[in-house]
């Protein structure tokens, strides 16, 4: 303040333009770098806070060694990094509903902190504070919140995580697979990270389990299955071939209507060719589905097979995963029967 | 004249305190409620606070602060410079291409999922900086195949680079509709991804450019008599023009690399600096320079404070913001000629 009606002062008192010219040049680029050097030094702090961080871990990981105890678990996580969680996290924030299910399906409900605004399931989440969303997660919010590990799965942005790890957080990125056999990795790499292995060890083989009882009850019924993620104005979109919604329909026993299609977006043209038996479609889609023209001649609507489910059981790689599977499963069971009665 | 050079002073001063005073309130301001007397502990470090508290303020607010601050000034500057070199009240700093060159850069790195980090900087930064350095070279060396640097040429180029980088962005998001709604987000804007280091990155070039735009800018007066006028008062027009270009190139590349693509900032604020009647370049630069931060920071803060956790796109705020008090301002003035009548 007093620097600027100095520079008032002095600007009444020089006439020369020339010098005046030089005068405010250099005084703007001081007041400039005094703000740098106030940035900088915060930088510096930041520097030996983590210096002290690292110091601190060192020391604790030297007493583990002491103790023959190795560091808690080391995995890699979606950008390749191998990432070491030093003890069992206390304070889990979850930024991605998959890893919220999965985490209260091991049991380690009672670590997690925070969660995001879409982290619906189990009940028990609705407690938890939010932090945003996994596209624009709320640092402030996690930060607050104290956190000792961010769980998250891959598609949570690069811009995010490093802001994360720059600030000292462990942000735990875990790969998700496009295949249903990576749903049982997701799990397993969950239950290292929290400490409950042997229930992700557990929770696999009951998902296993289910899974063998359902493709050993295979019946000779062809049907076909398209699963509506999108329609109408904003185009048609499915699961292709190579998604893991097509594994789940395919191990149900049924024929996934989409499987030539690769990715997610499909056509009108390509449906109506299809011509599926079934149509599982969410509730805010279904009027859409159901009345316009461009639908009314598939056989399913015809039909009445315009079946609403609801999608986190098909789109989230976690353990109710199952839950999509049985329910295709009984379509298809439904559809022998009906065949075999017609028969 | 000793009067008119009084009277920026004035205002400059004036706006210093206020964007000093923005900046402190924003620090108090967040998705997360921290009493007055925590943030002052944790700017000074003379009270003890808990380390969320600090982390907050200082690592996650302050660096915000800074950017929206940087960013919001070095738009307005090279808007008011943009209007005063092309001699075009409607010229913003997307005329050159450079928005739509680190838009470009941006989108591809988001469709392609291309994820790397060279010191500290994210794949996403360094795509939108390499974008932007493309479509300045592009346009650049388009202008000056006359062997002048041309205005008209500059203009135009840009306009082309423009399109043709918008409309290879909208291919690859309508090619790529899973990334599309990434893409878009990253285009409308935000301070979200603000970090320490690269707010010591964006304050070091502006701590360059800053002095560079501000020598320069009392030729930019005499360049609006003309080219031969100019040039009899010993401007040269080519040259001038060349270095302003390329400063302010570079100042917009940092902008948009550092928070996407804001776009009523660089137009309107200039107008806002000539409703305070502020009429040379210099002074304008400077007034620019504060009155954008001021407001800018003022969207920001409003971006992340009104549906938090969430954000508002703060492209849209500055429009929804700035447009009615612009219009305020212009009525006014309009008011006042007629009054004069």
């Amino acid at each position: 303040m007093s620097f600027c009606f100095g520079l008032a002062a002095v600007g009444g008192i020089v006439r020369k333009r020339v010098i005046m010219k030089k005068v405010i040049a250099l005084s703007l680029s001081f007041v400039m770098l005094l703000g740098v050097l106030a940035s900088c030094s915060d930088q510096k702090t930041e520097e030996t806070t983590t210096a002290a961080a690292t110091t601190a871990s060192e020391t604790m990981q030297e007493s583990r060694a002491e103790t023959a105890f190795k560091h808690f678990y080391e995995f890699t996580d979606a950008y390749g990094n191998d990432v070491v969680i030093e003890s069992e996290p206390q304070r889990i924030v979850s930024v991605s509903p998959v890893m919220t299910e999965i985490v209260y399906a091991l049991g380690k409900g009672d670590k997690l902190v925070g969660r995001t605004i879409y982290c619906d399931y189990p009940e028990e989440a609705a407690s938890l504070p939010t932090v945003g969303d996994i596209y624009s997660p709320d640092i402030e919010a996690i930060v607050a919140l104290e956190p000792d590990l961010v769980l998250t799965s891959s598609i949570f942005s690069e811009e995010s995580f490093n802001q994360l790890t720059e600030l000292g957080y462990n942000v735990a990125i875990v790969i998700d697979e496009e295949s249903f056999e990576g749903i049982y990795d997701v799990i397993s790499t969950v239950g290292n990270i929290v400490g409950a292995p042997d229930e992700a060890a557990a929770l696999i083989e009951d998902i296993k389990a289910e899974v063998d009882q359902i493709v050993n009850d295979k019946v000779d019924c062809d049907i076909s299955v398209y699963y509506c993620m999108g329609c109408g104005e904003y185009g048609e979109y499915t699961a292709g071939g190579d998604t893991f919604i097509n594994d789940i329909i395919e191990l149900a026993g049924a024929k996934n209507a989409a499987a030539d299609a690769k990715g997610w977006a499909y056509s009108l043209e390509a449906l109506i060719a299809a011509d599926p038996d079934y149509v599982l479609i969410s509730a805010w889609a279904y009027d859409e589905f159901t009345t316009s023209e461009n639908y009314a001649d598939l056989k399913a609507v015809k039909n009445g097979n315009v079946i609403i489910v609801d999608s986190n059981l098909f789109e989230r790689q976690g353990p109710r995963i199952v839950e999509g599977l049985k329910l295709v499963h009984e379509l298809v069971l439904e559809a022998a029967a009906e065949e075999a009665q017609a028969a | 004249m000793e009067k008119k050079r009084h009277n920026v002073w004035y205002k400059v001063i004036i706006a210093v305190v206020i964007l000093i005073a923005v900046m402190a309130f924003s620090c108090c301001l967040g998705s997360v409620r921290i009493p007055v007397r925590d943030v002052i502990g944790a700017v000074t470090g003379l009270t003890e606070v808990s380390k969320a508290t600090d982390t907050i303020v200082n690592k996650v607010r302050f660096p915000r602060i800074c950017m929206a601050v940087l960013v919001g000034g070095g738009l307005s500057m090279v808007g008011a410079l943009m209007q005063g070199l092309f001699k075009n009240p409607m010229a913003d700093p997307s005329i050159l291409g450079i928005s739509s060159g680190s838009a470009f850069g941006a989108a591809l790195i988001i469709v392609f999922n291309i994820n790397f980090s060279f010191m500290g900087f994210s794949g996403l930064y360094l795509g939108a900086m390499g974008g932007a350095v493309l479509a300045w070279f592009l346009v650049y060396n388009i202008a000056r195949i006359s062997g002048e640097h041309d205005l008209n040429s500059t203009l135009l180029a840009g306009i082309a680079i423009s399109s043709i980088l918008s409309a290879l962005i909208t291919l690859l998001m309508t090619l790529h509709r899973e990334s599309m709604e990434q893409v878009y987000l990253w285009m409308l804007g935000s301070f979200s991804s603000s970090t320490a280091q690269k707010t010591v990155t964006m304050a070091v070039v502006v701590a360059v450019i800053f002095p560079v735009l501000i020598f320069m800018a009392p030729r930019v007066d005499v360049l609006k008599l003309g080219r031969e006028a100019a040039t009899g008062l010993g401007v040269s027009a080519s040259r001038t023009t060349g270095i302003l270009l390329c400063a302010c190139s570079v100042l917009l590349a940092f902008c948009v690399a550092n928070s996407g693509i804001i776009g009523f900032v660089g137009l309107i604020i200039p107008h806002c600096v000539n409703f305070m009647r502020v009429y040379k370049m210099r002074g304008k630069l400077l007034m620019c320079f504060l009155v954008g931060a001021v407001f800018t920071l003022l969207c920001d803060t409003l971006a992340r404070t009104v549906v938090a956790p969430g954000e508002l796109a703060i492209g849209a705020l500055t429009s929804l913001i700035g447009a009615p008090y612009f219009l305020y301002l212009m009525l006014r003035n309009l008011l006042r000629e007629r009054r004069m009548r």
